[in-house]
């Protein structure tokens, strides 16, 4: 292999940085989490256990139990599956469909362009939130509805950003070579231009997962989301709130797992735009 | 008697600028009526300075950019209107070499792929084949067989170039566009690529548009020049003509300013008055008026027709018409 | 006329290195020459022989870079510039040795206007008042060659082209009467035309107020036009220093021969261009013994073992010297 390869020079940048190899180690942790199923949790996310009500972690109950003695460690575990399949569905959605258009938009122009780029300045004046709400208050409460909403608001930033990329890769001389080959639009765009856009896009995905597990979790925070008795991490916090005062981990881990999620997403997605950025040694 | 490939007939482009920030629209002229041919296996040059339009122009005959009005004939041909899709296989036999050998090339795209692109693109050949001509361009540029995995950026730029050459010559065509091929090179470099590109035109038949500022270059690999001022064409000659007898002002005072490299060479020296003007506001009638030693009262009001005073020597200047 | 009895600048065995973390390069290395009280002295080399390093050694513009000469001297009318603290040398730079540079508009402050530039050059080295500063600054604008002095002192650079942007350059840096400019590719980023204005207005002011001269490019012809005397860089070292007649006609080193014969001249027809095979070696990876050994056709054994030193050369319309074994026999 090439010694000199992009790629090999990309690991060397991202590996120096300890915050985002630890990042990326909880995140591939997480999926593992995510593809094994409820194998690993120790318990059922939907086994109650009247005996142990409210308990604090022990040695049993590491993250210690609910108001209806479900361990929250398993809850917790689950609710992970929950938050990232939505999370990566909805921000894959959005990424695919704010690419192409962004990426069109971008190198054709004209009216179209400009409607697009409009249409996007409009929806980025709304807070996601309150984009997010407007979507499943039309569409109805459910994770389902959650998840198209988080896909849909998640559109125009990657149709901005890839455009952005787009106006200033279509500069470079090599786009301009391609032209003059005869090679056609559909493969300079996607061969000749998109690579170099290709940074751009996954720093952004990374950072909108972390967007989108925040914006799921507060939706079914307020009840629009997951059943309160979903194993969700919004919800897990949303009942706990009741409990704050005699049972605080009930509401601490699911936090707590948001809190490390959110965080780490946003750590990686540093990680990766530092070392894909050639002016950065 | 060699055939016309490329016939450039009053060809004009002109680019609206908007002058600041609240500023009204204005006409950018940057070729503003140019007319030549190009025959099959000569060199034609296009020389001038910044603004002259030399760089737009050849951009306008591979129809990389629109032309405003004018005609644009490739073996008879007219291409002027063609679309994108019109254009594509006429674009095998004419290709174009870029002057900045560093962001010419992709630099995501390794060598072997970015030399067979133009293969891919124009003919039926197998990937395998593609590779295979494409090692064989190398060597004939002067390079390496086991360059075909190395990415760009391990080049220098006079190897990088080389390598648009290669690319530009894979399928063979009959017109090579050139802009300023040598200009970001080291001088010790830009021998190598111009003797390349000798070489390579007598085996391979190829015509050049060889667009560059630099006349002593011009001299050396021209068959025939083109000097340009402000979008226009000034004087067309072959080149011992040209360089031996010129006769508009402006290329006197062009061959007058180059700085030869030869310490006991006395020199009658033209120094040119002011500033070239910017090509949105030219002056009127014949655009070098005001920088012209021999500046007359119709210089200013009417632009001078073109003639010919023999031998295809073509002169845009008061003092012959 | 050149007063050769008199230098104003000597360089004496420089050695620059550029220092980092890991590694140190060396750019520039035993560089040893001296210029002529009203000479203009040309230093020309291709990108990489370290020509604006010397350069910016002498002016000791080293501050943002990790670049520090490790070795030598550089002595302004004796008096050695490279101990000399900070302040002393910022007054140096203006008064005695000014420096203009390829692209006038980096170095020009885009947000101040033309005369307040000037002005400001000239109260930070004397003790004039702001109108005094602003007249000086009018009257240099005229020396240079721009009618409009007045209208230009309002202008911002963005507003002026290239040429001149280039004259207010060499305006500011003629305002303090230095005794030494060194120009760094002055022209290169001009227009021919613009070129020729520009190269004249030196020249005048070399002839009508005797300043001296270092005139750093890599186009021979703008060396056989300006220059009385020429320096030959290649991968940090001088490898030829001659008279400009002597050089152009009979060139020693074979890297000025190679270099000499690849420039098309106009009015020389030559069939094929010469041209030096291979290219510069990169600072971390140089070759063992000469330099330009990899290169070289006349290349013997000793050449890739030993690098050679700089031989005097007999014959000369002035001093001249080569930096290769094949000058080693004394020429009589």
């Amino acid at each position: 292999m090439n010694n000199n390869s992009p790629f090999r020079i990309f690991v060397k940048k991202f590996t120096a940085r300890k915050t985002s190899v630890a990042a990326l180690i909880y995140i591939l942790f997480l999926l593992m989490l995510v593809l094994s199923g409820e194998v690993l949790a120790p318990y059922g996310a939907h086994e109650f256990d009247y005996q142990s009500l409210l308990q604090l972690p022990s040695a049993r109950h590491l993250f210690g139990t609910d108001e209806f003695g479900r361990d929250i460690l398993s809850r917790v575990m689950v609710g992970a599956r929950l938050s990232l399949t939505v999370s990566l569905s909805a921000v894959t959605f959005a990424a695919l469909s704010g690419t192409v258009l962004g990426l069109l938009s971008g190198y054709f122009g004209g009216l179209p362009d400009r409607i697009m780029m409009r249409i996007c300045d409009v929806m980025f004046s709304f807070p996601d939130i309150i984009l997010a709400i407007a979507i499943v208050a039309i569409l109805g409460p459910g994770l389902e509805n959650v998840l198209i909403a988080v896909a849909i608001f998640g559109i125009p930033s990657f149709a901005r950003i890839m455009r952005g990329s787009m106006l200033s890769l279509k500069q470079n001389l090599y786009v301009e070579a391609a032209r003059s080959i005869g090679v056609k639009n559909s493969s300079i765009i996607f061969k000749h231009i998109f690579p170099g856009a290709f940074s751009s896009l996954i720093v952004n995905y990374t950072m909108r997962i972390g967007t989108a597990i925040l914006s799921a979790a507060s939706l079914s925070f307020l009840g629009m989301g997951a059943k309160p008795t979903d194993a969700e991490w919004g919800a897990m916090l949303s009942t706990g709130r009741d409990y704050i005062g005699r049972a605080p981990h009930v509401a601490f881990f699911p936090g707590l797992a948001i809190l490390l999620t959110v965080l780490a997403f946003n750590l990686l997605g540093d990680g990766l735009r530092d070392a894909l950025d050639p002016k950065i040694k | 008697m060699s055939k016309t490939l490329v016939q450039v007939k009053d060809l004009r482009k002109t680019f609206a600028v908007k002058k600041g920030f609240m500023g009204k629209k204005q006409d950018l002229k940057a070729v503003d009526g140019v007319s030549f041919e190009i025959k099959e296996g000569e060199t034609l040059s296009l020389v001038g300075e910044s603004g002259c339009g030399k760089s737009t122009t050849g951009r306008l005959i591979l129809k990389l950019l629109q032309p405003t009005s004018g005609q644009i004939l490739i073996r008879d041909e007219d291409i002027t209107e063609y679309t994108d899709n019109q254009m594509r296989p006429l674009r095998r036999d004419m290709q174009m070499i870029f002057q900045d050998p560093y962001s010419s090339l992709n630099p995501r795209i390794k060598i072997k792929d970015l030399i067979s692109e133009p293969l891919q693109v124009h003919t039926d050949m197998k990937k395998e084949e593609q590779y295979q001509k494409a090692a064989a361009l190398l060597e004939i540029v002067g390079l390496d067989r086991d360059n075909m995995e190395k990415y760009p950026h391990e080049f220098s730029g006079g190897q990088r170039q080389r390598i648009g050459i290669a690319r530009a010559i894979s399928v063979h065509p009959r017109l090579l566009v050139a802009d300023e091929p040598v200009s970001a090179l080291d001088v010790s470099i830009q021998s190598q690529v111009l003797n390349l590109m000798q070489d390579l035109q007598k085996e391979m038949g190829l015509a050049y548009l060889f667009i560059s500022h630099d006349l002593s270059v011009v001299e050396h690999i021209s068959t025939r020049v083109c000097v340009m001022y402000l979008g226009r064409i000034v004087e067309t000659a072959t080149r011992d003509e040209l360089y031996g007898t010129p006769l508009h002002p402006y290329t006197r005072a062009l061959l007058s300013a180059v700085p030869v490299a030869d310490p006991e060479l006395k020199k009658e020296r033209i120094l040119l008055q002011g500033d070239i003007p910017s090509p949105v506001n030219p002056p009127s009638g014949c655009n070098f008026h005001t920088r012209c030693p021999e500046c007359r009262d119709i210089c200013s009001q009417v632009i001078p027709k073109t003639v010919d005073v023999g031998n295809g020597h073509l002169v845009s200047c008061h003092l012959y018409s | 006329m050149a007063n050769t009895a008199e230098k104003i600048l000597e360089i004496k065995d420089l050695k620059i290195e550029f220092v980092s973390k890991d590694s140190s390069l060396t750019a520039v290395n035993g560089v040893s020459f001296h210029i002529n009280k009203g000479e203009i002295l040309g230093l020309v080399g291709e990108s990489g022989c370290g020509k604006t390093v010397t350069s910016l050694a002498i002016m000791r513009l080293f501050k943002d870079t990790n670049g520090k000469i490790t070795q030598g001297g550089v002595y302004f009318k004796d008096q050695n510039i490279t101990t000399v603290s900070d302040r002393e040398m910022a007054v140096m730079r203006g008064e005695e040795i000014a420096m203009i540079f390829q692209e006038p508009l980096t170095s020009l402050n885009p947000v101040m206007r033309i005369g307040d530039q000037i002005c400001e050059v000239i109260r930070k080295h004397t003790q004039k008042t702001r109108s005094e500063a602003m007249e000086i600054a009018k009257a240099m604008l005229m020396q240079v060659g721009i009618p409009r002095a007045a209208q230009v002192l309002q202008d911002y650079p963005h507003q002026l082209s290239g040429g001149m942007n280039q004259r207010v350059m060499i305006a500011m840096a003629m305002s303090l009467n230095p005794q030494l400019l060194i120009a760094d590719e002055p022209t290169t980023a001009l227009d021919v035309t613009i070129q020729a204005q520009i190269l004249d207005l030196m020249r005048r002011i070399n002839r009508d107020h005797g300043m001296s001269m270092l005139l750093i490019t890599h186009d021979l012809g703008v060396v056989a036009e300006m220059c009385q005397r020429v320096i030959v860089m290649y991968a940090g070292r001088i490898v030829e220093q001659a008279d400009v007649v002597d050089l152009f006609k009979s060139p020693k080193h074979p890297y000025s021969k190679g270099l000499i014969h690849s420039v098309p001249v106009i009015g020389r027809r030559a069939d094929r261009l010469e041209s030096i095979p291979g290219n510069v070696p990169m600072l971390a990876k140089m070759p063992e013994g000469c330099k330009f050994a990899p290169r070289c056709k006349y290349k013997m054994d000793r050449c890739e073992k030993e690098e050679p030193g700089l031989f005097m050369v007999d014959g000369g319309r002035q001093e001249r010297s080569c930096r290769c074994w094949l000058m080693e026999e004394a020429v009589i």
